[in-house]
């Protein structure tokens, strides 16, 4: 089944983050809370996180740009970056805020602009390998949806009208561009479209409190 | 899981007061979104005890526990039904001693159990905060354990729905004077979360 092999990869690869030090401990609490009621929650956690990471990235460049550095309000941001990321196991960024913090105590300027940017490298870093993650998870809980749809006969015959609706589509958008129609072109098309239908969305939600 | 304008994350429903029979009510303060979230997901999975109201910081607690008017102004106050307050240490404008100083000071949120979360296992923060009546001072990132731990500190529900009550008197505690807080396993000297 495509959704196994998809978490296979997905248990490889925050294997792998854990293995590199990126993660800790605290997401694999994180993972604990995570559970058939509240599926996207790690999503969401992760999501929030970047938002906040890259408010707080931002306003650190603006106030190190400044001539007159404000360590103690630069101290106050990093404070609260290093809370988020220690929240969610990002242990290289928690590590690197340390060493910001020590920066700004010292009110070393160029400590601090050179902290910042092993700080920004560490959170592109693991925003890349999150983004995976998380597109990973929503692409498996898709892929099983779809397998037990169809082996649970739920009216099988709607859903490949759609499906052949949605390739009639594809070729006539296909002539329009004048751009030869590839079964891989196609299948990224069509899986776009499927994860895009809120209709699908919604029989996804009420499959999975029935389960 | 209620937000500052009373709908619930997590579809959670309350009572008429909106809150669940036999639940603990619990505020939660604090600046960080992502915090703000783990929290609440662990108050809401522990058992179906608690309902959860949360607010990203201490003036907006102070605004919806009714406590930002004056002492006397009595007629005006609407008991938000809080058993417990857990709040972090560190958030601007307003940070979670100020918070936790102003509940005790004002005469209908004296008896409002009030716990501070913090980052840093500071033994000067931790004696102040007690010394100003903290139930408890926790070391964040929150774990399971911390969250079984505040059901014992909630003000029982007949208390809920009395308007004042004396101060509470701080017990005295062991303070460690470890600054390191990596901590597996957190063993706990007489009610403070220690490295």
């Amino acid at each position: 089944m495509a959704a196994a092999a998809l978490k296979d990869q997905l248990n490889g690869l925050v294997s792998s983050m854990f293995g590199e030090g990126l993660l800790d401990d605290q997401f694999s609490q994180l993972q604990m809370l995570q559970d058939a009621n509240n599926p996207g929650f790690i999503a969401e956690v992760i999501t929030l996180f970047c938002e906040d990471a890259e408010r707080l990235l931002n306003e650190l460049t603006k106030l190190l740009e400044q001539p007159a550095v404000d360590y103690h309000k630069v101290d106050a941001y990093v404070h609260q970056l290093k809370g988020s990321s220690s929240s969610v196991g990002a242990s290289h960024i928690k590590q690197a805020c340390i060493e910001f913090r020590q920066f700004c105590e010292d009110n070393n300027k160029e400590g601090c602009l050179h902290t910042l940017n092993l700080v920004k490298h560490e959170y592109c870093r693991l925003r890349t390998k999150f983004e995976t993650m998380v597109q990973g998870w929503e692409g498996a809980r898709y892929a099983n949806f779809l397998w037990d749809y169809f082996a649970q006969g739920l009216k099988p015959l709607a859903f490949a009208t759609v499906l052949a609706s949605a390739a009639r589509a594809w070729l006539q958008l296909s002539r329009l561009l004048g751009q030869s129609l590839t079964m891989l072109g196609l299948a990224h098309w069509l899986l776009d479209l499927i994860l895009s239908t809120s209709m699908l969305e919604q029989r996804i939600q009420a499959y999975e409190s029935k389960q | 899981m209620e937000s500052v304008d009373g709908r619930g994350k997590d579809g959670l429903v309350g009572g008429s007061d909106g809150r669940g029979p036999g639940r603990v009510r619990v505020l939660v303060v604090d600046d960080s979104p992502v915090d703000r979230r783990i929290v609440e997901r662990l108050l809401m999975i522990s058992g179906n005890l608690f309902d959860v109201v949360s607010v990203d910081g201490g003036k907006k607690a102070l605004e919806l526990l009714g406590l930002n008017g004056p002492q006397d102004d009595s007629h005006n106050y609407d008991d938000p039904n809080v058993d417990i307050i857990l709040t972090d240490y560190c958030m601007p404008e307003m940070n979670g001693y100020e918070l936790l100083k102003a509940v005790k000071e004002h005469n209908h949120g004296s008896s409002i159990p009030v716990v501070i979360m913090s980052s840093e296992n500071d033994p000067q923060r931790i004696s102040r905060c007690r010394a100003c009546g903290a139930e408890d001072f926790i070391l964040k990132p929150l774990q399971t354990v911390d969250i079984e731990q505040l059901r014992n500190y909630a003000r029982p529900p007949d208390l809920s729905a009395t308007k004042t009550s004396g101060k509470r008197k701080p017990s005295r505690d062991i303070i460690t004077d470890s600054n390191d807080s990596e901590r597996h396993p957190r063993p706990r000297l007489a009610g403070v979360a220690v490295a």
